[in-house]
């Protein structure tokens, strides 16, 4: 790993005011992304601002049925809050199934969130749950938050301050995780409002998607029966040494019945 | 409150060569090595030397306002220095990192780069924190920092500033093993013994969190934790008894 300068400034506009300062510098969250990238040498920053001294980028919030959650806040924290439990209990659980305990100590919404793995469970929750991520310059939908693999509009000085979840009817999560770091092979988040039915696919694609055919299918009958005869199609889906594109494409519809029967 | 760990002044003792006179104040540079092996004269990195201290072997105070400076000059370029000196003869001053560590106060010097583990096992010499795998898979490297488990590997030292930090060793009170010591020993939780640190720190964060974990939550908390010798039977049964002893 390439030495850097390490500063973990109090506030966002110092933290953007530190990371303006020095070339190719990055800001730092909990970590359990960029330092695994920073020890292959993928991300070499010429200096690292760290956003966990930061409170305004804290705390979890009720808004006219909305869910306001702090970028800072961790896995843990989210898994754990008896507001995000008793709001969206699917969301308390998708953040619970993170990674492993250690890597949820430390992991942040915001960093989970910037970073836009495609196999990351929190984008099918923002995509399912029509949320809205929030950063220091603008509020951007969350569908046109994720752009693809890695890719989003995000500045380099700019800095997500929270993500406003809309508290649904009711929502569930299912996903299969790959074994050892339990990152979605296919990971689908359902959330029904009234008529209204949202499915959002992770870590069987190049990025979140909305599973249509299945959004169309439960919008009549909201059961995992419904589902029946509906499929997301291989084409465009990862193969990969975990699963091939049509394996994936199975367990998507796999994952979409057990979540909507997690909706209970 | 701000914390800025690693910038500021950077001591280093320099040589210089051809100088006229070494007791007159001379502005030189210090030049940064370009990824093509060219030299440039750094911006940020002028300063001028103090003129008292005498020629060969002075040192001299640089504030760098551009990181990470390289502290080498271009020996084969000399027409280009004010004054000409050579590659590095001192070291940089660190940013010292100062955190509680097993209850006692400890500081040492951390690159920004330097890896917790790194720091508690090398700095400190507590190798009881073990390095698997290095790339947040094992979870032998796991300590507490503030109470919570973390894989120690996929911290840097600077971020654990100011923190209390528990390993293996701080575990035993006064010659007295922990509860989570004792049952592992008992229920034969360990053979070589490799994870077996990690193992009791991370089952310590799941019984302060769940006072009576089943045996299904013990084994999806202890994800992060590999075993490559006991097939983790015993190491369960190890974590739910500590946790019976730890809440009676
Ligand atoms: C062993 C292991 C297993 C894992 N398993 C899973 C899993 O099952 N599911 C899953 O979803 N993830 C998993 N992860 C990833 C984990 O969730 C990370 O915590 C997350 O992806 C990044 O969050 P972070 O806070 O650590 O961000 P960092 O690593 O600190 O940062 C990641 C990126 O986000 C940027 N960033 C951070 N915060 C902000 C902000 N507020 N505003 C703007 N930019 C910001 C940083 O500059 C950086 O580019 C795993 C990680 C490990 C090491
Ligand atoms: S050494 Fe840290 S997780 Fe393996
Ligand atoms: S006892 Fe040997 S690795 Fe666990």
């Amino acid at each position: 790993m390439e030495d850097f300068a390490f500063h973990r400034p109090g506030s966002v506009a110092e933290a953007q005011e530190t990371l303006r300062g020095t070339e190719d510098s990055k800001f730092m969250a909990g970590g359990q992304s960029l330092i695994p990238l920073m020890k292959l040498d993928m991300a070499a920053p010429g200096a690292v601002v760290s956003l966990t001294g930061i409170d305004e980028l804290r705390g979890i919030e009720q808004q006219d049925g909305s869910l306001v959650i702090g970028a800072g806040m961790t896995h843990s924290e989210v898994a754990e809050s008896d507001d995000v439990r008793n709001a969206i209990s699917a969301l308390a659980g998708l953040a619970g199934s993170i990674g492993d305990p250690q890597v949820r100590n430390r992991g942040t919404l915001g960093g989970s969130v910037a970073h836009a793995d495609p196999a990351a469970d929190y984008p099918a929750a923002l995509v399912a749950l029509g949320a809205t991520v929030i950063t220091d310059r603008r509020e951007i939908a969350a569908e046109d938050f994720f752009q693809g693999m890695f890719e989003t509009p995000l500045e380099t000085d700019e800095v997500i301050t929270s993500v406003r979840f809309p508290v649904p009817d009711s929502a569930g999560y299912s996903k299969f995780p790959n074994p050892a770091s339990k990152y979605a092979i296919a990971g689908v988040m359902v959330a029904r409002n009234g008529a209204d039915v949202k499915v959002a696919v992770t870590g069987a694609g190049t990025g979140v998607f909305r599973a249509t055919a299945f959004e169309e299918a439960l919008a009549g009958d909201f059961s995992a029966g419904a589902l029946d005869g509906a499929s997301v199609s291989a084409d465009g889906l990862v193969s990969d040494t975990d699963a091939s594109a049509e394996y994936r494409a199975h367990l998507v519809g796999v994952m979409a019945r057990r979540a909507v029967e997690a909706c209970g | 409150m701000r914390k800025v760990v690693r910038r500021g002044n950077f001591v280093f003792t320099y040589v210089i060569e051809n100088d006229d006179d070494p007791t007159t104040p001379s502005t030189f540079r210090v030049y940064k090595k370009e990824g093509d092996g060219s030299w440039i004269a750094g911006a940020g990195f002028e300063t001028t030397r103090p003129g008292t201290d005498g020629g060969l072997g002075c040192s001299a105070t640089l504030t760098f306002t551009e990181h990470p400076p390289t502290l080498t000059t271009p020996r084969d370029e000399p027409c280009r220095l004010f004054a000409r000196f050579h590659p590095l003869s001192g070291s940089l001053s660190m940013p010292t990192v100062s955190l509680t560590v097993n209850g006692q106060a400890v500081e040492g010097e951390a690159e920004g780069r330097t890896l917790l583990v790194d720091f508690i096992r090398e700095t400190l010499g507590l190798t009881g924190t073990h390095v698997g795998c290095d790339t947040s898979q094992c979870g032998a490297c796991v300590v507490h920092v503030g109470g919570a488990s973390v894989k120690s590997c996929t911290m840097l030292a600077v971020e654990a500033d100011g923190a209390d930090v528990t390993t293996v060793e701080g575990l035993a009170t006064n010659g007295t093993l922990h509860p989570m010591q004792t049952a592992f020993h008992e229920h034969h939780g360990l053979q070589c013994g490799f994870c077996t640190p990690g193992m009791m720190l991370s089952g310590i964060d799941l019984v302060g969190r769940n006072a009576n974990p089943s045996e299904h939550e013990v084994r999806e908390w202890l994800e992060g934790n590999l075993c490559r010798c006991t097939g983790y039977h015993n190491i369960v049964k190890a974590v739910q008894a500590a946790a019976a002893e730890m809440g009676g």
